[in-house]
């Protein structure tokens, strides 16, 4: 296992699993984390990389820019709104076959041009 | 890559709005294809139902309608088999749902969603029921002017005798070389050997 692996696993150890959120956490994100579209031409995913910003286990989040469902809407957002889960590997105390470590928060991207 | 524009705090029912988004595109495959077989199977029994139809009345028999009834007829027809197409999907969209591509960022969250979509059907079940209650009172009424409404009345016959007159009305009796012809004037007597043609008129009213 790479140092950096072990780092990263060792400090997400440390955090047992709780789903919390806060302005912090986000603002943490958007300044830590970066985000892809994919495909880059015609963007069906929203792909955020990155260290989780409560326990900086890498995790990859993969948000779909399109889904099937019944006819009922909302107003469409100038931004994407994106609420973002831990998705880390590391295993959490308490996680309870849930990924990462219960952390979430938001991120605003631009919309594909 | 990118950066993010900005991030914030985020609520428990944006995160349950996303576990459900991101399950909703884990299944969506399988839950398309399980509303196109409801769909598929509501859509045959419907297209059985409209076949129907087809046995109201044959087309013959409106033939002998006259044309205010024929007219009424074929309205009545129309309605009921629109209001029967209309109240089988209506019904169908209630009971299946209708899947749509849509933006994530337009996915309303799963509790309010479902809220939505259970007044939706229970509207559209509404106006399925008054359709079908129509569609049948529409069948009905087809089948009261197909069975009671008068015939066509027996068409005019304009008779042109040998010395250029003419006489219009509708045929009463033909026998022993003479054709009766009820006119707006009375009975005539004709002489077949003195007819010189005989022609169809809508009315006697109008001149030939």
């Amino acid at each position: 296992m790479r140092p950096s692996a072990i780092i990263s696993r060792m400090a997400a150890d440390c955090q047992p699993y709780d789903e919390v959120s806060s302005d912090e956490l986000g603002e943490r994100a958007a300044r830590e984390m970066s985000y892809r579209f994919e495909p880059a031409d015609e963007p069906e995913d929203v792909v955020i990389t990155g260290p989780c910003p409560r326990c900086q286990g890498s995790m990859t989040y993969t948000w779909p820019m399109l889904v099937v469902r019944q006819t009922v809407a909302r107003e469409a957002q100038d931004a994407l709104e994106i609420t973002v889960i831990c998705r880390c590997r590391a295993e959490h105390r308490g996680a309870d076959r849930e990924a990462g470590c219960g952390a979430y928060w938001t991120l605003w991207v631009p919309r594909p041009a | 890559m990118s950066r993010p524009l900005t991030g914030g705090a985020a609520t428990p029912a944006a995160r349950e709005h996303a576990r459900d988004v991101l399950a909703a595109s884990t299944d969506q495959l399988e839950n398309v294809r399980t509303a196109a077989g409801r769909w598929q199977t509501g859509l045959a029994g419907l297209s059985g139902t409209i076949a129907i139809f087809g046995l109201v009345k044959g087309a013959d028999d409106v033939d002998a309608l006259s044309s205010g009834w024929a007219i009424a007829y074929g309205i009545c027809l129309a309605g009921a088999l629109a209001c029967a197409i209309g109240g089988g999907v209506v019904a169908m969209r209630s009971a299946f749902g209708l899947p749509r591509v849509m933006s994530t960022s337009m996915v309303a969250p799963a509790r309010r969603a479902d809220a939505e979509e259970a007044r939706r059907s229970a509207r559209l079940l509404h106006a399925a029921i008054w359709m079908t209650v129509a569609s049948i009172a529409l069948v009905a009424a087809t089948l009261a002017v197909a069975w009671y409404a008068p015939g066509d009345p027996a068409s005019s016959l304009r008779v042109h005798r040998t010395p250029g007159t003419e006489d219009c009305g509708k045929v009463v009796a033909v026998s022993n070389g003479v054709l009766v012809l009820d006119t707006d004037t009375g009975e005539r007597k004709i002489a077949l050997r003195d007819v010189d043609g005989i022609s169809a008129a809508d009315s006697c009213s109008d001149g030939p």
